[in-house]
């Protein structure tokens, strides 16, 4: 079972270098630097913590192909292979709509958005591997059932679920997954020693972002339609995920969509998942936010080797 | 006495473009410039990161980054992350895009002056931590801002050409990247330090950079490159800068269209000795230095050598980083 990291890119490029190092002796497998909304440049970012780290693989991600084109994505990725080795990997989705609208780019016709995403992976790959990059693999990011099951098309999924039944959900609609192709958890996470989950706004906040991107299927699915709805109206009111956004939902919906335990807890959790079938779970925002939760994460690492 | 750097393009190996980033320090190189073909080899700004990691205390620039060809959001945020990458060391260089490239890309701009003011104005607001809305011909931008906790400066050099575009840089760079027959410089640099100083600017505010295609012709330089680097750039030439020029227009003429034909390799038996001499700078190290001090008398501030590169161009390199260093008495 690999274990991933979102590295926070609101911080500066020295704290998030700092942060990546620790995670990197400390045996983090991944570290994960998304782009867009993120202020920093994931594709530069990902320079800078290669230059520095020495045995974790480098995720450029998430990165939208709406925003950057297919040849544009094959370039950055080749040429930080070239300075930097075969130490990269790629996660695709489409982005965040709202943020991407605000920069001129749009979705276009949501009907074969999916589509379109699945032709851009397999261009993608294609591209990379006729130069001879075939050391990358190009994860499909997914939450919802039609990107899901699209993923097989890439050589792995980034699961956008906490819940383990809401991962069992997702693993069915998988179906017979390829010899190779990876599958991975990216739950918000907030491990600690003593994790005041009532109080971790951060955590909350990324528990509210991720169910407010749930369709109508899955929330349908998992019975959440009718919880969800203040908080839709309120997010549709404010068009971002506020406190009053994440106040709309209860708690113990909040729950299922993100991961706030101690070490030992998180090891359980992980071989829940490594049962399930799953390749990775990449610890989400706020782990990556300090680095005292940096060190955390590490720890439960360690905990996990030696109790493996 | 006047910088000198060295100029690398995005079409270059990265075993080439590291290995300059690399020994700059010891060449005495004062900076690098990372010139985009666009689509072509490395990703610029990964690139550019990778040179200022390389490199130990030189100034890195992009020379130039056509700001049409990217989303604005883009070149602001990778903008910021280079200067923390390089700790204050990077340069954002930007402009509009050759006329080449750009018709490649089926990119077209109506008011290109335009176009490039009110992108640098946008970058200067989002480094500067406000919140922009926009909408024009190149920008699309609706309340976005890159939520920075305090502002962060980046020079902003423009790579122009035509009188318009000249002024422009005069008003609002921190510096102008040239390139061009040395009559053409001379003029520009006239151009930008009158516009800077009706705007109320020191003439030193604008730096002036001049990057020209550089032939050393005493390491082994493969005489068909450099022709099909100049065909390139006579290719690129507005034709205001060839009225300027003592030669044959005909001539030039004919090149230009052979290249929008059939591309700059085909144009390689029409480049002779004169034109390689007005469009670059080539010959033995001494020479080309002495042309380097040339520009510098004419007032640029920084000259950039290279590419093209060939043959023995490290050894190239250091020979004439070494010839500059011996006339400023190191």
């Amino acid at each position: 079972m690999h274990w991933g990291l979102a590295v926070n890119v609101y911080d500066t490029v020295q704290r998030i270098v700092e942060k990546c190092v620790i995670a990197d002796q400390g045996g983090i497998d991944w570290l994960w630097v998304t782009d867009f909304p993120a202020v920093r440049h994931a594709p530069s970012l990902a320079a800078v913590v290669a230059e520095n780290v020495k045995r974790s693989r480098i995720g450029v991600g998430l990165v939208s192909p709406l925003l950057y084109g297919p040849e544009q994505i094959v370039q950055f990725m080749s040429t930080l292979i070239d300075n930097y080795g075969e130490r990269f990997d790629l996660l695709i989705g489409p982005g965040d709509r709202t943020q991407l609208s605000r920069i001129g780019v749009k979705y276009g016709n949501i009907s074969t958005l999916v589509t379109r995403l699945v032709s851009d992976v397999t261009k993608i790959r294609d591209e990379l591997d006729e130069r001879g990059y075939d050391g990358v693999r190009v994860w499909l990011g997914a939450q919802g059932p039609k990107m899901i099951a699209a993923s097989i098309k890439a050589d792995g999924v980034l699961l956008n679920y906490t819940d383990p039944e809401m991962l069992r959900w997702a693993l069915t609609v998988l179906g017979d997954i390829p010899k190779g192709f990876q599958i991975g958890a990216f739950p918000p996470a907030f491990i600690a020693v003593n994790p005041d989950c009532g109080k971790e706004s951060g955590l909350r906040k990324s528990a509210a972002t991720v169910a407010m991107g749930l369709g109508r299927s899955v929330s349908l699915e998992f019975g959440l339609m009718d919880t969800l709805s203040a908080a839709r109206s309120s997010l549709r009111q404010k068009k971002s995920v506020d406190r009053d956004v994440v106040d709309a939902i209860d708690e113990a919906t909040l729950k299922r969509f993100a991961l706030c335990t101690t070490p030992e807890g998180a090891c359980d959790y992980v071989k829940t998942l490594e049962r399930m079938g799953l390749d990775m779970v990449t610890f989400g925002p706020p782990q990556g936010t300090s680095r005292k939760l940096v060190k955390n994460l590490v720890k439960t690492r360690e905990h996990w080797n030696n109790t493996a | 006495m006047y910088r000198a750097s060295v100029g690398l393009t995005t079409n270059m190996k990265a075993s080439a473009t590291g290995w300059v980033a690399r020994n700059a320090g010891e060449l005495g190189v004062d900076g690098i410039w990372i010139g985009e073909d666009i689509g072509l080899g490395q990703e610029p700004f990964v690139l550019a990161a990778a040179t200022l990691l390389q490199s130990k205390g030189i100034r890195v620039g992009t020379g130039i980054i056509p700001i049409a060809v990217h989303n604005i959001a883009t070149l602001a945020r990778a903008a910021v992350t280079l200067q923390e990458i390089g700790e204050g060391r990077f340069i954002f260089g930007a402009g509009i895009g050759g006329i080449q490239d750009l018709q490649r890309m089926n990119v077209k701009i109506r008011r290109p002056v335009t176009a490039l003011r009110e992108g640098v104005d946008v970058l200067r607001r989002l480094w500067q931590a406000e919140s922009v809305t926009r909408n024009t011909e190149v920008l699309q931008l609706q309340d976005y801002s890159l939520r920075l906790k305090k502002p962060i400066e980046i020079p902003v050099f423009l790579g122009v050409r035509g009188p318009q575009m000249l002024k422009l840089a005069g008003r609002i760079a921190n510096g102008v990247i040239l390139s061009g027959p040395f009559d053409y410089l001379r003029y520009a640099i006239e151009v930008i330090d009158n516009a800077s100083s009706g705007a109320g600017r020191k003439r030193d505010d604008v730096e002036k950079v001049v990057w020209l295609p550089t032939i050393p012709t005493f390491k082994g330089m493969k005489e068909k490159l450099a022709k099909k680097v100049v065909a390139i750039v006579v290719a690129d030439m507005p034709p205001p800068i060839l009225d300027m020029l003592q030669l044959n227009r005909e001539k030039l003429e004919r090149i230009q269209a052979e290249v929008a034909a059939n591309g700059p390799k085909a144009a390689i038996p029409l480049i002779d000795q004169e034109i390689i001499d007005m469009f670059a700078i080539s010959g033995n190290k001494e020479h080309m230095v002495d042309l380097f001090d040339q520009l510098g008398g004419m007032g640029a501030t920084e000259v950039v050598l290279g590419p093209p590169f060939s043959g023995e161009w490290r050894e190239a390199m250091s020979e004439i980083f070494e010839e500059i260093a011996l006339r400023r008495g190191a």
